[in-house]
C-alpha cells in the first residue's frame, strides 16, 4: 500500500443540485491523494456562446482522472495557458509545469440543439498529439461526454479501459425510526445525477447489477412477513419477484453469463447458498452446513466465494457453483465477510474486522496475500469498478452513511456525501453496452 | 417446567384483568398480506397465513377495564388479552442466546399463542450496525429462531409463527454508540392476530 497521510481538504469539491424528486446536494472530497499518479493538465474547454453551459466538461474529466488514483491533474490556477486546440501548444512551457500530458478542447453549440465537443490529448514529453475526437452530444449528456473523454484518455495513456462512463446503484435512507424511507438509487459513477428507481417504507437492500448493466436484483421487505428478491429493469422500471421463500431471501449476485443468481436462502433450516436459474426459478443448493453461509459472489461462471462462520468466525470460502468442494480463502483475523470479486477473478475485496473497526481489505487470490486499503471504522459493502482499478464501498462520516471510493492499491481515497440521509451498499455497474 | 407453565398459563388467561395497552402490541398494518405466495409452510418456519385482528378471542375471556399493571401467575405483566406487554427482547453482541430474565415473559407469550389457535405472530430479528449487512440478516434470523423455539416449546404451532430477519436495516435507535447498539440487538414479537 503506497499510502501517505496527505490530506487534501477538498481538492475537488463538486457541488451541484439536480432537478428531481429529492433535492440532494452531493459533495466529493479526495481525502487521500496518490503519489505515483501521472501529472496531466486538463485545460478548461473553450466555449463561445451567450447561453450558459450546464456542465464544465474539463472539470468532469479532471475529477474522474483524479479519482482513479492513476492521474494527478494540475490545479487550474497553475495552468500556464488555456489553449483550446492542439495547434497552438508551446510544449516547453508545459514541460516546465511538470505535466506529461495535456488535454485541450472546445464546445460548439449546434444549430439543432446539442453540442459538438472537440478535444485533443497531447503528449508533452514527446511533443506530439496522441489522439483527438469530435463528439456530438445532446444537451443533457454533457457530463456523460466528460466521462467518455476521461475513459478515452485513461485507455490511450494506460492501455487499459476506464470505467468512468458507468453507473452505480446504492440504497439511501431518510428519516429515523418509525418514518424511515428507503430508496434504491442509480447514479453516474461519480455520484452525480442520482435517480431513485424504487422508494419504500420498508427496507431495501443488496442491489446487484446484471451483466447487461441495465437490470438490478435486490432484496425488499415490502411484505412484512418475508423478504423477497426482485429483479428490476432500471430503464423502464418494470420488475418481478424472483423468489420469496420462508426465512431469508438475500444477498443476490448475478452470474457473469447473466443466467443465474446466487443468493442466500434459509427455507431449508439455516442460511445456505443457492443458485437460482433466472428464467425457470430452479434451485441448485451450493452449501450444506449448519453454520451461516451467505454473501455469495461469482469468481467466474463456475465458481463462487461466500462468507461462512463454519469455523466459528466469519471467513471467506470458495466453492464450485454446482456444490462440491469448499476451500477456505481467509485466515487473518476473526472477521472477514462480504466478498466482492474483480472482473478478472484475481482479486477479492472484503470487509475485515478487528480492533473494534471494520475496514476494506483486498486479497490476491493466487497468493492469498491480504492488504487493508481503507481507514474507516465501519467500512463495508465493497464493489469493484468494472476495470478492477477501484473499489466503491460504504463508510461512515460524522454519524452519516456515506460512500467511499478507493484505488485498489489504497493510494487514493475519496468520500461522496449526499446532503440528506444515509447512503450505503453501493454496487458498481458493468461497462455500459 | 413446561407442563407447569402451560397450566399456569391457562389459569392466567381465564383470570385476566385488563392492563394498560402496550405501544408495541399487535399493530396490524393495512397492507401487503395479500402478497404472500402460496408456498407450503415448512417445518420450523411460518407460512404467511394471517388471521384478522379480532379472530383470536379466547372463550371465557372477560375484558375488565380499569385495572393497570396486571401480572400473570409467573409475575409477567400482561394486557387485557393475557398477552405480555413486553414484546421486545434484547441480545448480547454477536449472540443469539435468550437472556434468562426473558424466559418467563417468552413462555407467557408462548402459552397465550398456543392457547389461541387463531393467533399469529411475526418474530422480527434485528442486529446492531456492526458487521456486514447480509451476515447480520443471518444473525438476526438466528435470534428470531431462538425465540421461535421457546414459543414452540409451549406448544405454538410452526404455522402460527413467521420469522423474518431485518438484520441492521430497521434500527430502533439511530445512534452509533453502545447504548443504541444494545437497544438495536433485539427480537420483536408482533401480533398479527390474537
Amino acid at each position: 500500500m503506497k499510502s501517505m497521510k496527505t490530506l487534501l481538504g477538498a481538492v475537488i469539491a463538486l457541488t451541484f443540485c439536480f432537478a428531481g424528486a429529492a433535492q440532494a446536494v452531493m459533495k466529493i472530497e479526495i481525502t487521500q491523494a496518490g503519489q505515483s499518479a501521472l501529472p496531466i493538465a486538463v485545460v478548461p474547454f473553450g466555449y463561445d456562446s451567450d447561453q450558459p453551459l450546464s456542465e464544465d466538461i474539463a472539470e468532469v474529466v479532471a475529477a474522474d482522472l483524479a479519482r482513479s488514483g492513476r492521474f494527478k491533474p494540475l490545479d487550474r490556477q497553475d495552468l500556464v495557458a488555456t489553449p483550446q486546440s492542439g495547434d497552438t501548444i508551446r510544449y516547453g512551457n508545459w514541460r516546465l509545469s511538470g505535466v506529461d500530458y495535456l488535454l485541450v478542447g472546445k464546445v460548439n453549440p449546434l444549430q439543432n440543439q446539442g453540442y459538438q465537443v472537440q478535444f485533443q490529448l497531447l503528449d508533452v514529453v514527446r511533443q506530439e498529439p496522441v489522439t483527438g475526437y469530435n463528439l456530438t452530444v445532446q444537451g443533457n449528456r454533457l457530463r456523460q461526454a466528460g466521462h467518455e473523454i476521461a475513459d478515452i484518455v485513461f485507455e490511450q495513456i494506460l492501455g487499459e479501459p476506464g470505467a468512468f462512463n458507468t453507473q452505480i446503484a446504492y440504497i439511501s435512507t431518510e428519516g429515523g425510526a418509525g418514518n424511515r424511507v428507503y430508496r434504491l438509487q442509480v447514479a453516474d459513477s461519480d455520484g452525480a445525477n442520482p435517480v431513485p428507481v424504487l422508494t419504500s417504507k420498508r427496507p431495501l437492500m443488496s442491489p446487484a447489477w446484471a451483466p447487461d448493466a441495465r437490470r438490478l436484483a435486490y432484496v425488499s421487505f415490502e411484505d412484512r412477513n418475508r423478504s423477497a428478491i426482485y429483479i428490476q429493469d432500471t430503464q423502464d422500471g418494470s420488475r418481478r419477484k424472483l423468489i420469496s421463500r420462508s426465512g431469508i431471501n438475500g444477498a443476490p449476485a448475478w452470474s457473469p453469463d447473466g443466467k443465474r443468481i446466487a443468493a442466500t436462502l434459509s427455507h431449508s433450516g439455516d442460511p445456505e447458498i443457492f443458485v437460482i436459474d433466472v428464467d425457470s426459478g430452479a434451485l441448485t443448493q451450493v452449501t450444506r452446513n449448519g453454520a451461516i453461509d451467505t454473501e455469495p459472489a461469482w469468481v467466474d461462471n463456475n465458481t463462487l466465494v461466500f462468507t461462512s462462520d463454519r469455523s466459528g468466525s466469519p471467513q471467506i470460502y470458495e466453492a464450485a457453483a454446482d456444490g462440491g468442494r469448499v476451500t477456505r480463502l481467509t485466515f487473518e483475523g476473526r472477521y472477514n465477510a462480504s466478498p466482492a470479486v474483480s472482473s478478472d477473478g484475481r482479486s477479492v475485496a472484503l470487509v475485515h474486522g478487528g480492533e473494534g473497526r471494520y475496514r476494506i481489505a483486498v486479497i490476491d487470490r493466487p497468493t492469498g496475500l491480504m492488504s487493508i486499503i481503507t481507514d474507516g471504522t465501519l467500512d463495508e459493502s465493497p464493489s469493484f469498478s468494472p476495470n478492477g482499478g477501484m473499489i466503491l464501498y460504504a463508510s461512515e462520516s460524522g454519524g452519516k452513511g456515506v460512500l467511499g471510493a478507493v484505488s485498489v492499491d489504497g493510494s487514493v481515497r475519496q468520500r461522496i456525501t449526499l446532503s440528506e440521509g444515509d447512503v450505503r451498499e453501493p454496487a458498481w455497474s458493468p461497462l455500459l453496452k | 417446567m413446561n407442563n407447569t407453565l402451560k397450566t399456569l398459563s391457562l389459569v392466567s388467561v381465564l383470570a385476566l384483568l385488563s392492563a394498560c395497552a402496550s405501544t408495541d402490541e399487535a399493530v396490524l398494518d393495512d397492507s401487503q398480506y395479500g402478497n404472500a405466495p402460496a408456498l407450503p409452510a415448512l417445518p420450523g418456519e411460518g407460512g404467511a397465513q394471517v388471521g384478522t385482528r379480532n379472530a383470536g378471542a379466547i372463550d371465557g375471556q372477560e375484558n375488565m377495564p380499569g385495572a393497570e399493571g396486571v401480572r400473570n401467575e409467573m409475575g409477567v405483566l400482561v394486557d387485557e388479552f393475557g398477552i405480555p406487554t413486553d414484546t421486545v427482547f434484547y441480545f448480547d453482541y454477536d449472540r443469539a442466546s435468550i437472556n434468562a430474565d426473558d424466559l418467563n415473559t417468552l413462555a407467557s407469550h408462548g402459552q397465550y399463542i398456543a392457547a389461541s389457535p387463531n393467533a399469529r405472530v411475526r418474530l422480527e430479528g434485528h442486529t446492531d450496525e456492526r458487521g456486514t449487512r447480509e451476515y447480520n440478516i443471518a444473525l438476526g434470523e438466528n435470534r428470531a429462531k431462538a425465540v421461535a423455539r421457546i414459543l414452540m416449546l409451549q406448544g405454538v404451532r410452526p404455522d402460527q409463527i413467521a420469522v423474518v430477519s431485518m438484520g441492521e436495516e430497521e434500527p430502533a435507535e439511530d445512534g452509533h454508540d453502545e447504548v443504541s447498539w444494545s437497544l438495536n440487538r433485539r427480537v420483536q414479537i408482533v401480533y398479527e392476530a390474537r
